[in-house]
């Protein structure tokens, strides 16, 4: 059977990052496109930070090139829509030396339609329509938004969720509501939610016990002077693994308990921040106490992962996170 | 296999750039933007002394702007300004600063406002495509051994 993948040597090298792409080809980018194909030439987006005008064939090609089939389609748009929305901030993710890129949070039917897993290896290597979402992003921002080293992406060592790192929840072990109900969102619909992160730093507590020590090992991660976090004291998302989650809710705490605890118990004395982070470098500590959160709405939990497994990850980053609704 | 265009195309970046600056002479009102992420970075102070000892006086102005912080192009930059003033953006610590401060440089130009950028080599793929092309010489690395007789020289024009 002749393979539709073709490797670097038959499509440009400068559109992608030398993985196997399958190339754009009029009738896969108007299967792509669907019941958008009469816009195709319409423009789809501008994006005024970076003076980028791209249209929905463009985009459409893109996709096809990471590797989604035309049910991806809805996903990659919103994806999209998200980036391109003046708070997301594009500019400053691909522009800035600060490793950072978009972690993706497909929650709600969405990721049973497109079996999105939400178990083991949920990250990575995930699922294959996960990791074309997340490829699609990366495309985006590579070849209409010039975001690569030799462009516009400065990133000093950049980390591999800038490939591709998009996910959705384990409702079964969750003890908790989807991530989009929390968020007010119908229990039947879907969406995307975008948070511009580092790689996830690993929080391991193993065994049979209480929540004290898991919660001790959240705030210490937490804690952590030498992050974005510190100073614009912005967002962060805690993956939690089923069981990690499991154990703090047979302790009797809830999810907003969680929050508050860890809202309370993350602050910083001046002595922890002077001369460290960004503190050394831009600004003088002014307060005697410094809460790393400005409120709990910037801790988003989210549960993934196989069980067993007393890893969670801690997600610094900067800015917030943004979810759109998305129509299938 | 029929024609695929995957991502925009620009004339800046098919055709060959054409430069729309004209020489300015740098008169003796000047005004250095320090944009660093770390304001208190050397290089502002840098640039100050060399202004002051400059063979002619100039009179210099100094304004902090955070190019993070920043929403807007040029919102730090008020239409009642004296446009005979030559502004100097500095930045160089920050990659996102210097995409941001090179937006400021080329709409102040095109507003006929005699404005440089000053960062560093390491930063060039930042600086948008628009300002290298039409305003090249105003674009200075702070990094660059021939900077300060670079920096004179648009006095002496």
């Amino acid at each position: 059977m002749k393979s539709k993948f073709y490797w670097f040597k038959k499509t440009p090298t400068d559109w992608g990052e030398g993985l196997p792409t399958v190339a754009p080809t009029y009738n896969r980018v108007k299967k792509m496109l669907g019941k958008d194909w009469g816009k195709r030439n319409d423009t789809y987006g501008f994006i005024k930070s970076l003076n980028i005008q791209f249209n929905y064939y463009q985009l459409a090609s893109n996709a096809v090139l990471a590797g989604c089939t035309p049910d991806c389609w809805s996903i990659v748009k919103k994806c999209i829509d998200i980036l391109i929305d003046p708070k997301f901030n594009l500019e400053t993710v691909i522009t800035t030396i600060h490793s950072q890129s978009p972690l993706i949070l497909i929650s709600g039917k969405a990721a049973d339609i497109l079996d999105i897993k939400g178990g083991r290896g949920s990250i990575g290597p995930g699922s294959k329509k996960s990791i074309v979402i997340g490829r699609t992003v990366y495309l985006f921002i590579r070849n209409i938004c010039n975001g690569t080293p030799q462009g516009i992406d400065a990133a000093t060592q950049g980390h591999l969720g800038k490939v591709s790192f998009c996910f959705s929840e384990n409702n079964d072990l969750s003890p908790w509501n989807e991530y989009h109900t929390r968020k007010g969102f119908n229990k039947n619909d879907s969406t995307v939610t975008i948070f511009s992160s580092q790689s996830p730093h690993e929080v391991v507590d193993l065994g049979d016990k209480g929540v004290n020590t898991l919660l001790e090992g959240l705030v210490h991660t937490l804690l952590n002077p030498w992050t974005y976090n510190s100073f614009y004291n912005q967002d962060v998302w805690i993956i939690m693994s089923p069981e990690h989650a499991q154990r703090i809710d047979n302790s009797g705490m809830s999810l907003t308990e969680l929050k508050e605890y860890l809202f309370d118990n993350t602050v910083y004395e001046k002595k922890d921040l002077q001369n460290r982070g960004l503190y050394g470098f831009i600004g003088e500590v002014k307060k005697d106490k410094t809460n790393l959160f400005r409120s709990i709405e910037n801790i988003n939990v989210v549960v993934t992962g196989g069980y067993p497994g007393g890893y969670s990850m801690v997600c610094f980053g900067s800015g917030l996170s943004l979810t759109k609704k998305v129509n299938l | 296999m029929k024609f695929m265009q995957i991502s925009p195309t620009y004339y800046e970046e098919i055709l060959p750039g054409r430069s729309i600056e004209q020489n300015k002479i740098i008169g003796t009102q000047v005004v250095i933007v320090n944009s660093m992420l770390n304001p208190n970075t050397k290089y502002p102070k840098m640039l100050t002394d060399l202004f002051k000892n400059l063979d002619k006086e100039v009179n210099i102005e100094i304004k902090n702007v955070s190019q993070v912080a920043k929403k807007k192009t040029i919102e730090w930059y008020s239409i009642q300004e004296d446009k005979s003033k030559a502004v100097f953006i500095i930045v160089g610590d920050c990659a996102t600063c210097t995409y941001k401060a090179s937006q400021d440089v080329h709409e102040l130009n095109k507003q006929n406002v005699n404005a440089y950028l000053l960062t560093f080599k390491e930063m060039e793929n930042l600086i948008i495509k628009k300002l290298s092309i039409e305003y090249k010489n105003k674009i200075l690395f702070i990094d660059d051994e021939l900077f300060q007789n670079i920096l004179k020289k648009q006095f002496d024009t």
